[in-house]
C-alpha cells in the first residue's frame, strides 16, 4: 500500500527512504524550506540546520525539530515546515552565522545571488544581537590562480566546496581544517589554489553559497543581461553550459544542475576556457593568396575566387580531383551541408572528416560486430554497472566530466580494469591495471578472451540466442599461445586472468575505449575484440553494460552520422549502392556520384601523384594534427586550391589559397551529438564577431554561388532536411530537442533511445571476429634503429592542438608539451628533469622537455602535442589502421638523446 | 559513517562489564535487578568532595540519598549543587536529593539526566557563573565544528558570559534563551544539544545568584 505523510496538515505520498526535504520539495516546490549546506548535486550533510522542520508522530503530538535534508520521512508523521519554533530556530542560527560574516553585501560580488543573503532575508533577521567576538574576518583573499579565487572571510563553513571537490570532481583539494570555532576551509596543505592540486573544474565555486570561493569571471554575480544554455565545444562528453552574457559578450559560464549529461559539473575547458572567442588573434576577414601572400579580401571576392577555381579545376581535372575534410568540431547541420556540397554540388564522394584520425575504427568495427557504430549505452549507466573496463583512454584528462564519474566509481572500490601503457590517474585507483606495451592491444584482448573461454566463463545462453560465428571464434581463441602473448604485451598472465574473471563474473560490466584503441594499425580489430568481450559475457542490451567509445571531439559522432566519409552518406547508407544512390539523388534533387571517394590519407597520396588538386578544410589544422607533417605539407603544396574555414591563423593556413574567417560555437546555433548519441542544441550566445560567418552559412553561400539553391543557414530547417534522409533522425525536430536533447535513434514519433541492441542487434545477430596480433610495420621496419616506442597523450588543460585553449588562461596553468620518460631511460641517456630531449624517428626530429616519471615503463615514452613549438607529428608515421585508415599515432619507433634545442620550432 | 563505512556498534566499558554476569546467570536474572524501566546496575563515580570518593556499583532505583550518605559518607564541605551524568547531565541542587533515585525515569521526570551517573559537586562558595562559563568553554573546546548552532553558539555563549563576568555587560535574557534553544533543538549531536540542560537547571534553581548577569 502506498505510504503517506503529512505536510502542514495535508497528506502526500512518500517514496520509501526519501528525506523530508526531498519529500517536501517534490510536492510543494523548492522554496518552502530554506537550506544553506544542501546542494543539488551533493550528498545530504546536515551542518547548517536551517532546514529544520518540526516532526510529530501523531497529529498535535509532541514535536521534535529535525534537519529535513538528512532525515528520512517517517510514514504517517506530521511535518510542520513553519512552526513558530522552527522559524525562531532558523532565525537564531542565521543570526549566529552573521556574527562571523562581513556585512558588506552591497560591494560583494554575489550581491543579489547569495544564498546566505536570501536565507537571512527570508527568515527575517533585523539585527545581530551578540556582542562582537572572535571571527574569521581577517582571512586573506587568494588570487593566486588563473581562474579560481577565494575570500574566505565570507565563508560560512557549510563544506559544500569540500564535498563538491570530493564527491563531484574527486580531487580532494579542499578540506576543513581545525575543529569547533577554528574549523576553516583550506586548500591542499593549507596553501593556495595555485599551489594545490586543484584541477580548476570550478565545482567548488559553483557549489559555494557565498562569494567565499569564486572565479575570476565572477560567475555567480548577477551582472548579466541573460543566460543562454548551450553545449560545450570541446570534448565528446557534451556538457551543457549556461552562458551569462552581458552587452553581447560572454561574461561567465556555469553548469546547469538539471543537465542530463553533466549535472552541474564541467571541466576547466567548458567552464573557463572561452576567452579565445574574442581573442585579438581571431580571423576577421577573408584572405586570398595573391602573389604568394595571403591578402585581406571581401567575402564576395573570396567566393568569386573559390567558385572560379573550383569550376576550372573540375573542368580540367574532373570532380574527383576535388575533396573536403569536414570538422567534428562543427555542428551536425554544418557537417551535413559540407557533405551535401561535396556530393551534390561538386559531384564527388571525396569527403571525409577528422573522425578519420580518431574514431573511424570504432565506427567500422562496431558496425561489423553489432551493425551500429555508436556507443551502445549511456554515461548514466555508470550508476548501474558493477565493473568498468577502460581501454586506451585517459578520461580524467580527456573526458573530464565522465572521467570524474569513473574516478568516483573506482574510488568507491568498485571493480575497475584499466588497460593502458601509462599509469593514468584512473589506473592509480583501478583494481587491475594491465600496463601493456603500446601496439599490443590485440594480443592483450586475445589473452582476456582466452581466459574467459578457457575458464568456462562465457554466457552460453546469450551466445546462442544473440550471436553468430562463435564456434569458429572459440577454436581460434583456444589455439592461442598465452605464453607468447604474455611476452608480447609484457603483462603478467595471472593479472590478465584475474581481470578477465572480474569482467566476466560481474553481473553488469561496461567497457569504454578511446584513441589508445583506435589509433593503431590494428585499431578496427581491437574494437571488434572489445565487442567480442561484451558478447561472450552477455554484456549487451541492458543498463550498465555495453561497448562505449569515448569520443574525443564534441561532435565526432555527428560528423560521421551526417555522412562525412566517402563510403557512407548521411545516415551511414552505403554511398556505393545503386539503390541507395537513387534515394540520395532524389533527396538532393541532383544526380549523386557513386564512384568511390578518397579517405584523408588517400587524398594526400593522390595529391602527390598529381591527381588531387583542390582541398576544402572546415576548421582542420591538418599540418599540426595529421601524422607525418612533412608528407602533409608536400601534399598541400601540390594542390592548386586549398580553402580553409578557420577561426585562427593555424599552421595549415600557411598553405591555404583562401582563408575564410568562421564563427565559433558561441556565435552560432546547431546541434552536436555527444558520445552517447545525444543530439543537443547549441544555441547562439553572442553575435558573430564582425567579419566572420558561421561555417554553415559559408557552406550555404558557396552552394548558392555555385548554382545550387540552398536556403540561408538555420539549424531548424537543415535539421528538418536531415530528418528526411537520416533514418535514425526521423523524429528529430529542433523545437522538440528541449534542454537535454535526444539520444538517437529517434523514431518518427520523437521517441529516443538510451540503450541500443536490447532485443536484437542492428545487424540481426552479433558477429564474433577473431584476430591474431601482428607487430606494426613501424616497429618491424624501424624498431632496430629506433628502439624506443613513443605514444601520445592529452593533458586536461588543453584541447588537441590547443588552438583555442592556448588562447585562454589555461596556458598559464600548463604552458608547454613534455616528454614522459622512465627514470632508467633518463639516466641511461644522462637526461635530467626539464632537459630538452631530441626525439628522432625515421621521419624527423623534435625537441621536447623531459618529465621523468614511472608513469611509463622503461622503453616507452609519451608526449602531448598541444603546442605548435613542438610539431610532434613531424615524427609520426604514415602507418594506419588496415581497415579504417586511422593513423597510428600511438606507436612510433624513436631514438632519444639529450638535445641542445635545435629542433624546437620546425616547419 | 562507522568502521569500514559500515554501521558500527560502540559499547562503553560499563556495558561490557555487565556481560560476564549475564553470561553466567542469564538475561532473566539480570533483568530482575533494578527498576521496571531501568534494569540492572549503575556505576556511579563520586568526586573528591565526598568523604569517600570513588566508583560504586548500585542497583538501579537506589535512592540518591543512600549513595551520597552511605556510599559516599556525605560531603566533605558545603555543597550547593551536583552536576550529575557528565558535562551534559543536569545540575541537581542539593534540595532535590531526596526526590531522586538512581534510574533514568526518576532523573528525567525531575528535569535532569542520569547519563553516566558521575557526580561532580559544586561547593557553596563556587560562583555558578564561573561554572556556566566553564560549560560553554568545554562545549566550544569539544565542538567538532560541523553544525552551525554548536560551532558558533558555544563560542558566542562563552564570550557573552565572559563579558558579563568582566562587568559592564548584561546578557539579554531573550538572546540567551534563543541561544539555548538553538543549541538544544538545532545541534546535530548531543554535545551542542546537551549543553542547555545544566544551564537551564542553573537558571531555574539559582535565579538569584545568576540574576545580576542578565538584563
Ligand atoms: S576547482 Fe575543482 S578541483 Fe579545484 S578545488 Fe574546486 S572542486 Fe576541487
Ligand atoms: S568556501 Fe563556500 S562552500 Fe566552502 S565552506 Fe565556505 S561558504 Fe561553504
Ligand atoms: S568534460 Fe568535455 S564537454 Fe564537459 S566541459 Fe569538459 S571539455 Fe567540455
Ligand atoms: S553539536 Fe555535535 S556535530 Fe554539532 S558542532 Fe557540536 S560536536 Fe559537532
Ligand atoms: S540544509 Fe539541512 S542542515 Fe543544512
Amino acid at each position: 500500500m502506498e505510504q503517506t505523510a503529512y505536510i502542514n496538515g495535508k497528506s502526500y505520498p512518500v517514496i520509501q527512504g526519501e528525506t523530508i526535504l526531498s519529500f517536501v520539495r517534490r510536492h510543494l516546490g523548492k522554496d518552502l524550506v530554506p537550506t544553506l549546506c544542501d546542494a543539488p548535486n551533493l550528498e545530504p550533510y546536515g551542518a547548517c540546520r536551517v532546514c529544520s522542520v518540526d516532526v510529530s508522530l501523531s497529529l498535535g503530538g509532541p514535536a521534535k525539530s529535525q534537519a529535513s535534508c538528512h532525515t528520512p520521512v517517517i510514514p504517517n508523521s506530521h511535518i510542520q515546515t513553519d512552526s513558530e519554533r522552527v522559524q525562531r530556530l532558523r532565525r537564531n542560527i542565521v543570526e549566529l552565522v552573521l556574527t562571523d560574516h562581513p556585512l558588506d553585501c552591497l560591494t560583494c560580488e554575489v550581491n543579489n545571488n547569495c544564498e546566505l543573503q536570501s536565507v537571512a532575508a527570508r527568515v527575517g533577521i533585523r539585527s545581530v544581537r551578540y556582542p562582537e567576538g572572535a571571527n574569521h574576518l581577517d582571512r586573506k583573499k587568494d588570487l593566486s590562480h588563473p581562474y579560481m579565487t577565494s575570500d574566505l572571510s565570507k565563508c560560512i563553513n557549510c563544506a559544500r566546496c569540500v564535498r563538491a571537490c570530493d564527491e563531484v570532481q574527486g580531487e580532494m583539494v579542499l578540506s576543513m581544517a581545525g575543529r569547533g570555532f577554528d574549523a576553516r576551509i583550506i586548500k591542499g596543505f593549507d596553501n593556495s589554489f595555485a599551489e594545490s592540486d586543484c584541477v580548476s573544474c570550478g565545482a567548488c565555486a559553483q557549489a559555494c553559497p557565498t562569494s567565499a570561493i569564486s572565479d575570476i569571471f565572477e560567475s555567480k554575480s548577477v551582472s548579466a543581461d541573460k543566460k543562454i544554455r548551450t553545449v560545450c565545444t570541446y570534448c565528446g562528453v557534451g556538457c551543457n553550459l549556461e552562458v551569462a552574457v552581458s552587452h553581447n559578450a560572454v561574461k561567465s559560464i556555469q553548469a546547469p544542475y538539471d543537465a542530463a549529461v553533466n549535472q552541474g559539473h564541467t571541466c576547466l575547458k567548458g567552464r573557463f576556457a572561452f576567452s579565445f572567442y574574442n581573442h585579438p588573434d581571431r580571423l576577421r576577414t577573408p584572405l586570398i593568396r595573391k602573389n604568394g601572400t595571403l591578402t585581406p579580401a571581401s567575402w564576395d571576392e573570396a567566393y568569386e575566387y573559390i567558385a572560379n577555381e573550383l569550376t576550372r579545376i573540375k573542368s580540367e581535372y574532373g570532380a574527383d580531383s576535388i575533396g573536403a575534410i569536414s570538422s567534428a568540431r562543427c555542428t551536425n547541420e554544418e557537417n551535413y551541408l559540407m557533405q551535401k556540397f561535396v556530393r551534390a554540388v561538386i559531384g564527388t564522394n571525396n569527403v571525409d572528416s577528422c573522425a578519420r584520425v580518431c574514431h573511424s575504427p570504432t565506427a567500422l568495427g562496431m558496425q561489423r560486430s553489432f551493425g551500429t557504430g555508436a556507443a551502445t549505452n549511456s554515461i548514466v549507466d555508470l550508476k548501474y554497472t558493477d565493473c568498468i573496463m577502460v581501454i586506451g583512454a585517459n578520461p580524467t584528462d580527456a573526458h573530464p566530466v565522465t572521467g570524474a564519474k569513473m574516478k568516483q566509481f573506482a574510488m568507491k572500490g568498485k571493480t575497475t580494469i584499466v588497460i593502458d601503457p601509462r599509469r593514468t590517474e584512473l589506473a592509480r585507483y583501478a583494481t587491475y591495471h594491465l600496463q601493456l606495451r603500446p601496439g599490443t592491444n590485440v594480443a592483450l584482448l586475445d589473452m582476456l578472451l582466452y581466459y574467459i573461454v578457457a575458464d568456462g566463463l562465457e554466457n552460453s545462453e546469450f551466445i546462442k540466442q544473440r550471436t553468430e560465428g562463435y564456434e569458429d571464434f572459440k577454436k581460434h581463441i583456444l589455439g592461442l599461445n598465452v605464453a607468447d602473448l604474455e611476452q608480447v604485451t609484457g603483462v603478467d598472465r595471472n593479472l590478465v586472468r584475474a581481470a578477465a574473471q572480474a569482467y566476466a563474473k560481474a553481473p553488469n560490466a561496461m567497457s569504454f575505449h578511446g584513441l589508445g584503441v583506435t589509433e593503431h594499425s590494428q585499431g578496427s580489430y581491437t574494437v571488434m575484440l572489445i565487442a567480442d568481450l561484451a558478447m561472450i559475457t552477455g554484456n549487451i542490451g541492458r543498463r550498465g553494460v555495453g561497448v562505449n567509445p569515448l569520443r574525443g571531439q564534441n561532435n565526432v559522432q555527428g560528423a560521421a552520422d551526417m555522412g562525412c566519409q566517402p563510403h557512407q552518406g548521411a545516415g551511414y547508407l552505403d554511398a556505393y549502392d545503386p539503390e541507395i544512390n537513387k534515394v540520395y539523388s532524389a533527396h538532393y534533387g541532383v544526380p549523386i556520384p557513386i564512384r568511390k571517394g578518397l579517405k584523408i590519407p588517400e587524398m594526400y597520396d593522390a595529391s602527390q601523384q598529381g591527381k588531387f588538386k583542390a582541398l576544402w578544410l572546415m576548421g582542420e589544422d591538418i599540418v599540426q594534427t595529421d601524422p607525418n607533417t612533412n608528407l602533409v605539407i608536400s601534399a598541400l603544396k601540390e594542390m592548386q586550391l586549398v580553402v580553409l574555414q578557420e577561426i585562427f591563423f593555424t599552421e595549415t593556413c600557411k598553405y591555404a589559397h583562401v582563408v575564410l574567417p568562421a564563427a565559433s560555437f558561441l556565435e552560432k546555433s546547431g546541434t552536436f551529438t555527444n558520445g552517447e548519441r545525444r543530439i543537443q542544441r547549441v544555441q547562439q550566445v553572442v553575435s558573430p564577431l564582425e567579419g566572420t560567418r558561421s561555417d554553415g552559412q559559408i557552406m550555404v553561400d558557396i552552394m548558392n554561388k555555385m548554382g545550387f539553391a540552398q536556403p540561408d543557414y538555420d539549424p531548424s530547417i537543415v535539421l528538418e532536411e536531415i530528418s528526411r534522409v537520416v533514418p535514425f533522425f526521423a523524429g528529430v525536430r529542433w523545437e522538440e530537442l528541449g534542454e537535454n536533447g535526444k539520444q538517437w535513434p529517434v523514431n518518427a514519433e520523437g521517441q529516443d533511445t538510451e540503450i541500443l541492441h536490447t532485443d536484437t542487434f542492428k545487424r540481426g545477430l552479433g558477429k564474433f571476429h577473431f584476430f591474431d596480433w601482428k607487430e606494426t610495420q613501424e616497429i618491424l621496419k624501424h624498431g632496430k634503429t629506433y628502439p624506443y616506442i613513443i605514444t601520445t597523450n592529452r593533458e586536461l588543460e588543453h584541447y588537441n592542438n590547443g588552438t583555442m585553449t592556448r588562447r585562454t588562461n589555461n596556458a598559464k596553468i600548463l604552458s608547454e608539451d613534455y616528454l614522459l620518460i622512465h627514470p632508467d631511460d633518463a639516466s641511461r641517456h644522462f637526461i635530467a628533469e626539464g632537459d630538452l630531449v631530441c626525439v628522432e624517428s625515421a621521419r624527423g626530429k623534435v625537441d621536447v622537455k623531459a618529465r621523468i616519471t614511472d608513469e611509463v615503463k622503461p622503453g616507452v615514452l609519451s608526449t602531448t602535442f598541444h603546442f605548435p613549438e613542438v610539431l610532434m607529428n613531424t615524427i609520426t608515421s604514415s602507418e594506419k589502421d588496415s581497415e579504417a585508415m586511422c593513423p597510428e599515432y600511438k606507436v612510433v619507433a624513436v631514438n632519444i638523446r639529450k638535445s641542445k634545442g635545435k629542433h624546437l620550432t620546425t616547419a | 559513517m562507522g568502521l569500514f563505512n559500515m554501521p558500527t556498534v560502540v559499547n562503553n566499558v560499563e556495558t561490557l562489564a555487565n556481560l560476564p554476569f549475564i553470561a553466567d546467570s542469564g538475561g532473566q536474572a539480570y533483568a530482575a535487578i533494578g527498576t521496571d524501566r531501568s534494569k540492572g546496575t549503575k556505576l556511579v563515580c563520586l568526586d573528591g568532595h565526598f568523604n569517600q570518593p570513588g566508583l560504586v556499583e548500585v542497583e538501579m532505583g537506589t535512592p540518591l540519598r543512600t549513595v551520597i550518605d552511605e556510599l559516599g559518607r556525605g560531603f566533605r564541605k558545603p555543597i550547593k549543587a551536583m552536576h550529575i551524568g557528565g558535562p551534559l547531565g543536569g545540575l541537581v541542587p542539593v534540595s532535590k536529593i531526596d526526590e531522586l533515585t538512581i534510574d533514568f525515569d526518576s532523573f528525567s521526570k525531575a528535569g535532569f539526566l542520569l547519563g553516566h551517573a558521575s557526580i561532580v559537586c559544586i561547593p557553596e562558595e563556587y560562583p555558578l557563573i564561573e561554572y556556566l562559563g566553564h560549560l560553554f568553554e568545554f562545549t566550544a573546546h569539544e565542538s567538532c565544528g560541523k553544525c552551525f548552532p554548536c560551532r558558533l553558539g558555544s563560542t558566542r555563549g562563552k564570550e557573552m558570559i565572559q563579558k558579563a563576568k568582566d562587568g559592564n555587560y548584561k546578557m539579554p535574557k531573550e538572546l540567551f534563551s534563543d541561544l539555548l534553544e538553538a543549541l538544544e533543538i538545532g545541534s546535530l549531536c548531543a554535545l551542542g544539544g546537551g549543553l542547555p540542560l545544566p544551564v537551564r537547571n542553573a537558571l531555574l534553581y539559582f535565579k538569584e545568584e545568576l540574576g545580576p548577569y542578565f538584563e
